[in-house]
């Protein structure tokens, strides 16, 4: 080996071993700095997304190994980007397992409850809520308590109405499958079309 | 001259190239992905519900929309206003904290979430919880926060830039991102302890420490000798005239202060700083070195100057007192050396120095020939010439091949020649090892000048 060689191979090591330290150290510094809050604001979103995915099929489906793989990556990911478009992702594969599922059950004829909906929906808002908070927090932010005080007040409140609204649905089931199906349908996309407008509309709006 | 003259389109010296100057667009509210989604999500269940006749997707959009509607009942018109203040002290010492202050004022009757991001010199390390953090601000109230970490090493360190963004209705809106261009935080070396018990050579003032070699009242002892005329009554010395019946006055040497230059030789930097806690490099060395020197030489009295050989040249006013050595010590901060420095001239330098009987004292790695020449020049001029090693002992060339150690040995002999033949010259050259360093080549310059 030449001394040009020599000399190469040992910049080449010690380029090497000054990366790796410095990876090492980048490393300990960021587990030095992890902030507890948002990392449990991530816990937030990705165990109630999982949890949903589970509850949404039936126990023979939820404990398919497929379907856990791909529950918990989206899950996970939902949990690592808040910020982006996963949170969605794994929110709409929730929904459509919920729909497939309950379209396949309905022919077995196992319908199920209206208060595994009402959880359903509780996971997937707890979820949503927490990636709203979190999306632009790193996982090394440190947090004013208060944060996390209004937003599990707001939690609190949105899931207790949601509750109530359950509840209301329970009751009121026998008479909503006495309606015509023309007027249900006209009632249900005149409602629909009125949540979006107003939702929409307050986002331009100017006081 | 018309338009088209290519000798208007040839470019400019500069060689940042032109371009228009930017401004920061104005920071404005707008609504994040949780938004969209929570519409998207409301639309689509509510859409398949009245589709299919599936109730349950009704349940499901009802958390979305109510939540969505309760956060978005009262929203924000006008963004935070973010701004960074000057803290009363924007100086710190090496190893302290460096801060900035950051005020951000929500004019909104609705809480806010700010988000603050700061990046900071790698010199700083930002303390946890003060360069990433998010804090709550109240309706129409300002919140005063601080961006804060430690100073590693001295010299003016850039705290900044800090990005500002808020987010408002539960992470609904957010504003666009305010980009603050942060301070600058100048860090005070913290310089060896040095302490020196020698007098200097040429004492030059009118009042000091240090002995002259003329008589006046003081309690520097020089003699014991017969009374003259004009002597005051109270130098007699008693207990000799007893001793010998005839009158013995005490004669004293006045006491007087002196000029010290401290000469920095900034031409070359070598070896790698780790910061207060870690190696030094050339340039801590001499920076910490001359700081200790000229705090200890300016609050005993003497009058204390420096003077920067290398590419930029300043010069810091001779002065003394505790104020002088604080700004010294600012001064001292504010090197740099260049990696492409401008080579000093040696004559500049000279010229530069005061008077002929203050102590030069020369911080130098002993690299440069130009250095060599000024310590040189300076000693055949007849001046008090001391020369600091300031060469790390552990600054060595990285080795490229076999014959790297070597090479490097020859050279080590070749610098030693050269210090012998300093020493030749009368110039006492001396590694800098902190306390009391200088002691024995301060004591050797005053032998040889009062020999």
């Amino acid at each position: 080996m030449s001394d040009v060689q020599r000399g190469l191979a040992r910049s080449l090591t010690a380029g090497a071993r000054e990366r790796l330290k410095a990876g090492r150290r980048r490393g300990l510094t960021w587990l030095r700095r992890l902030a507890p809050a948002p990392v449990l604001l991530r816990l937030a979103v990705a165990l109630p997304l999982f949890l949903a995915a589970e509850l949404a099929v039936p126990p023979e489906w939820a404990a398919a190994g497929g379907y856990i793989g791909a529950a918990a990556l989206l899950a996970l990911a939902a949990g690592l980007l808040p910020g982006g478009i996963a949170p969605l992702l794994a929110m709409l594969f929730v929904l459509v397992s919920w729909l497939v599922s309950g379209a396949l059950d309905r022919n077995a004829g196992d319908d199920p409850s209206l208060w595994t909906t009402a959880a359903i929906a509780c996971l997937l808002y707890t979820a949503h809520s927490a990636a709203a908070v979190t999306q632009r927090f790193r996982t090394t932010t440190a947090m004013d308590g208060e944060i996390i005080l209004t937003w599990g007040r707001h939690l609190g409140l949105v899931l207790a109405s949601t509750v109530v609204t359950a509840g209301i649905l329970t009751l009121f089931t026998a008479y909503f499958t006495g309606l015509t199906a023309g007027f249900a349908v006209t009632a249900g996309i005149v409602a629909a079309v009125t949540v979006i407008y107003v939702l929409a509309r307050s986002l331009h709006k100017r006081p | 001259m018309t338009l088209g003259d290519p000798a208007l389109s040839l470019r400019t010296d500069n060689a940042r190239p032109v371009r228009r100057a930017e401004t920061e667009p104005p920071v404005t509210w707008r609504r994040t992905m949780a938004l969209t989604r929570a519409v998207g999500l409301i639309a689509v269940c509510l859409l398949v519900a009245v589709a299919f006749g599936r109730v349950d997707l009704v349940l499901i959009a009802a958390p979305f929309a109510i939540g969505t509607a309760m956060l978005l009942q009262q929203r924000p018109v006008r963004p935070p206003e973010a701004r960074m203040t000057a803290l009363d002290d924007a100086s710190c010492a090496e190893g302290a904290t460096a801060a900035a202050s950051l005020v951000v004022a929500n004019p909104e009757p609705v809480a806010v979430t700010t988000l603050v991001t700061a990046a900071a010199d790698p010199w700083i390390d930002l303390h946890t919880g003060k360069g990433d953090f998010a804090e709550r601000i109240g309706p129409a109230s300002a919140r005063d926060m601080l961006v804060a970490g430690r100073a590693r090493r001295w010299g003016g360190h850039h705290l900044g830039p800090v990005h500002v963004r808020s987010i408002a209705c539960g992470g609904l809106l957010e504003t666009t991102v305010q980009r603050l261009p942060g301070t600058t935080v100048w860090v005070l070396p913290v310089p060896d302890w040095f302490e020196s018990a020698e007098s200097l050579p040429f004492a030059d003032g009118v009042t000091g420490v240090h002995r002259s070699r003329r008589g006046g009242d003081s309690g520097e002892l020089a003699e014991v000798r017969l009374y003259q005329p004009g002597d005051r009554l109270r130098r007699i010395d008693w207990r000799t005239s007893m001793r010998t019946q005839d009158l013995y006055v005490n004669a004293t040497l006045s006491e007087r202060d002196t000029d010290v230059t401290l000469i920095l030789d900034l031409q070359v930097e070598a070896g790698v700083s780790g910061g207060v806690d870690g190696a030094a490099s050339i340039a801590d060395l001499t920076v910490r070195a001359a700081g200790a020197v000229a705090s200890h030489y300016a609050l005993q009295g003497d009058r204390v100057a420096c003077i920067e050989f290398g590419a930029r040249g300043r010069r810091m006013r001779a002065g003394a007192g505790r104020r002088h050595a604080a700004a010294t010590l600012r001064w001292l901060a504010s090197v740099e050396i260049p990696p492409d420095p401008i080579p000093p001239s040696p004559e500049m330098v000279r010229r530069q120095i005061a008077g002929q009987r203050s102590l030069n004292v020369v911080f130098t790695p002993l690299l440069t020939d130009r250095a060599l020449q000024l310590i040189a020049a300076l000693a055949r001029a007849g001046r008090p010439v001391l020369c600091v090693d300031t060469l790390p002992p552990h600054v060595s060339p990285p080795q490229r091949t076999f014959w790297t150690p070597h090479a490097e040995r020859l050279w080590r002999l070749d610098r030693d020649n050269t210090v012998m033949e300093l020493r030749d010259l009368g110039v006492a050259v001396e590694p800098w090892q902190g306390s009391a360093s200088l002691d024995n080549v301060l004591a050797e310059l005053n032998r040889r000048r009062y020999r």
